[in-house]
């Protein structure tokens, strides 16, 4: 009942780390629905770790991580494993995630692609799967492709693709980890465009990126990561045209 | 150049009389004792009466006696390409051996025993064995006297004595048909068989190549001096192999050759075709074809289906579980199959387990192959990019779901070539399980071969059978190739395109 009050996504002291390097310490921040947030920061800071906590397929070591109401606590996983991965199961369908190298199923068509988790995970009917995956490879634009196989694509058909085939899953937020940066410059656009309506519908999303004009133009905030630390959580504006943090304006000279 | 023909010339002459001196006698120590075989197990003494028999032979005639080891069922053909002179080894004469090789007067005698366990009650006579199954071994007599004399019947030939009675032990077998002396030598050594008939008689005559009459007469001269002056006896005497058939024999020392050889001389001079026509043998390859096939094709099941099983637990559990796992996939494919076939057939009765041969062959197989398509298996799941489980698992899939409509369907293309391969040795492999009496291609051929001492002409037809069971599932596994490499499908289709 109170959930409309709560944000869609709370994340407090998330910490991780590979062995004795710390990835990720103490990262803290909420996201409303709707919101479209840009995470940005040097290569290596954590941002894509960050990205792949929150859907799980990290373990986090402390701290917790809640989406649509569904609470996962480090603690709990130290203490009792299966029903942790039981939750974390429950909390991925909220969550839809895009990857930089599309991962498509490559013995599948694009329509078996899409369909695929719906009829494993949902045990949708094949009819039912079929036309949500035609009505959301339209959206995208790839409504003659659905016979085609992923290699007959071209990288920003492929995005395309891999984004229709996340929202088949109705998910409640999306995740993008750096979903252009694999691609040909004259192909980014047509994927940024894809986000862009998705934002307009209201769709929830976090976005690894490095397309500083992207988020700039396009995210309702910005999130700067160095050091596996949160620097500066500002409106798109602000951040570009008056960092508060150092490390921020040094990071954003190189690409401004 | 000249001078190298008459040193090769000298030599060959020199080897040649110094053969000249020596009796090659050949027989198989594994097919038992007491006629030929190596006491307590110790490879270095070779004893059994028909060794002091030879030996005693060559004596007479002046040669010394040089032992020379071959399998049983190859004896005869053995003699036929000239590895050794004679052989020794509870041979008995036939017409189809008659036409190849030839024999010597018979040097012992006997009845064959029909031996049952000592709880058996219900066979008493070779006539209660109606509607039983009997162990023999292979080309020996017993057979035709069995299926010759009683209606239902089920004979299983076994490659030697230790193998009948331990599966008369296990019970596979309600009785065993052997030789005389070879079942009262073992009956004397177990409380828990008895001997509870006696029926026909064989006799035992040393086999030589045709050419050799000349050294055949003298083996018969020497026999007839044996029998005359008692040695014969003491060796029997001593070996506690005495009875009424070979006191029967002893006392005709009448040799028999003179009217023998001269019918040798006419049967050889006129080169004789020895097969009976290939056309004869094709039935007898297409049943033993269909018996290798299922064994492949069943044995590949088990193979798939264990090794997937195997590769599962190795990649997706904890490390201690998955440490058994490796444990018996290195233990698999560490030991040789013949000894696992061995192991499952006639040693797992010991704790209880009897199979059927088939039953046992198609595990055997299967479970030794699963060990390398476990391998094949992990290869493939290792070559499909980390992505596509991350994807599936992005997805909501859980690890099972993502492995069942993910990774192991694109696994598969990357593992179909090895997987062929293994297919088409397995089909090879198969032929081990002759060795637990299953009659398949390798079987029969040595069968058809022995008998009708044509090695040549039913090699060339059993390779091609084998050669052509295979190729069907060569070129299905090519077609299926070619539709499930996804580059190969990427190619094909811009091929088209243009």
């Amino acid at each position: 009942m109170s959930n409309c009050t709560k944000p869609l996504i709370h994340v407090s002291n998330l910490c991780k780390s590979y062995g004795n390097s710390k990835i990720l310490s103490g990262i803290s921040f909420d996201i409303e629905s709707g919101d479209l947030v840009s995470v940005i920061g040097p290569s290596g800071c954590g941002k894509s770790t960050l990205l792949r906590c929150l859907n799980c397929l990290e373990v986090l070591d402390d701290g917790e991580i809640s989406i649509d109401s569904i609470r996962l606590l480090a603690s709990d996983h130290r203490k009792n494993e299966s029903l942790f991965s039981r939750r974390a199961n429950r909390l991925r369908l909220n969550v839809g995630m895009v990857f930089q190298e599309f991962n498509l199923f490559p013995h599948k068509t694009l329509l078996g692609n899409i369909t695929l988790a719906q009829t494993v995970v949902k045990s949708e009917s094949v009819g039912k799967a079929r036309d949500l995956a035609m009505f959301l490879l339209e959206k995208v634009g790839l409504g003659n492709f659905g016979e085609r196989y992923p290699w007959s694509l071209s990288g920003g058909q492929k995005q395309r693709a891999a984004i229709a085939r996340a929202l088949a899953m109705k998910p409640k937020v999306m995740l993008y980890d750096e979903p252009t940066s694999s691609l040909d410059p004259e192909m980014i656009e047509e994927v940024l465009q894809v986000m862009r309506d998705l934002d307009n519908d209201g769709m929830t999303q976090i976005i690894v990126t490095h397309e500083m004009r992207f988020a700039k133009d396009a995210s309702d905030y910005i999130i700067y990561m160095e050091n596996g630390e949160i620097v500066e959580i500002s409106d798109e504006d602000e951040i570009f045209i008056n960092p508060q943090d150092d490390r921020t304006r040094r990071f954003l000279k190189r690409y401004m | 150049m000249r001078a190298l023909f008459a040193l090769l010339f000298l030599l060959a002459s020199v080897s040649a009389s110094a053969e000249d001196r020596v009796l090659k006698w050949a027989a198989d120590p594994g097919s038992g004792a007491p006629n030929v075989f190596y006491a307590d197990g110790d490879l270095s003494k070779l004893c059994g009466f028909e060794k002091d028999i030879i030996e005693k032979i060559a004596n007479i005639i002046g040669r010394g006696a040089v032992f020379c080891q071959n399998d049983w069922e190859v004896l005869i053909p053995g003699l036929r390409v000239g590895l050794y002179d004679v052989a020794i080894n509870g041979i008995v004469p036939d017409d189809t051996l008659s036409s190849a090789v030839i024999f010597s007067d018979p040097y012992y005698a006997c009845s064959l025993s029909l031996i049952v366990r000592e709880q058996n009650d219900r066979i008493q006579s070779v006539l209660d064995c109606n509607g039983a199954t009997v162990g023999v071994l292979q080309n020996a007599k017993s057979e035709a006297i069995l299926v010759g004399s009683i209606k239902k019947i089920n004979v299983i030939s076994y490659p030697s004595e230790y193998c009948v009675l331990e599966d008369l032990r296990n019970g596979r077998v309600d009785a065993a048909l052997l030789d005389g002396q070879i079942a009262a030598y073992y009956v004397a050594n177990s409380s828990d068989l008895r001997i509870v008939d006696s029926v026909g008689e064989v006799k035992y005559s040393i086999a030589a190549a045709p050419e050799n009459i000349a050294l055949m007469c003298e083996i018969d001269r020497a026999i007839a001096a044996m029998k005359m002056d008692g040695s014969l006896d003491a060796i029997v005497a001593k070996w506690h192999l005495d009875n009424d058939s070979y006191r029967k024999l002893a006392a005709n020392v009448r040799s028999i050759r003179p009217e023998i050889s001269k019918n040798f001389q006419e049967k050889f001079s006129k080169d004789v075709k020895l097969h009976g026509g290939y056309l004869k043998m094709l039935p007898f390859f297409a049943k033993a074809a269909t018996v290798t096939l299922s064994l492949s094709i069943f044995g590949m099941s088990v193979a798939i289906i264990f090794g997937l099983g195997l590769a599962m637990v190795r990649v997706f559990t904890p490390r201690w579980i998955s440490g058994i796992a490796i444990l018996i996939i290195e233990f698999l494919r560490g030991t040789p199959l013949l000894i696992q076939m061995f192991f499952v057939f006639y040693g797992l009765p010991y704790i209880g387990i009897r199979l059927s041969p088939m039953c046992a062959g198609i595990l055997t197989l299967g479970i030794n192959y699963s060990s390398y398509e476990a391998e094949n298996f992990r290869a493939g799941m290792a070559a499909v990019p980390h992505g596509q489980m991350e994807a599936a698992r992005a997805l909501g899939m859980n690890q099972w779901q993502a492995l069942r409509h993910v990774i192991l369907p694109q696994a598969f293309a990357f593992i179909l070539p090895p997987l062929t391969n293994d297919f088409i040795a397995l089909l090879k492999d198969s032929s081990l399980v002759s060795l637990i009496t299953i009659v398949e291609l390798t079987r029969t051929y040595t069968m058809i071969a022995s008998n009708s001492m044509d090695f040549f002409g039913t090699g060339a037809i059993v390779a091609l059978v084998y050669f052509l069971i295979g190729l069907p599932f060569v070129c299905l596994a090519r077609l299926a190739e070619k539709y499930l490499r996804l580059e190969k499908r990427a190619y094909f289709a811009r091929k088209s395109l243009k």
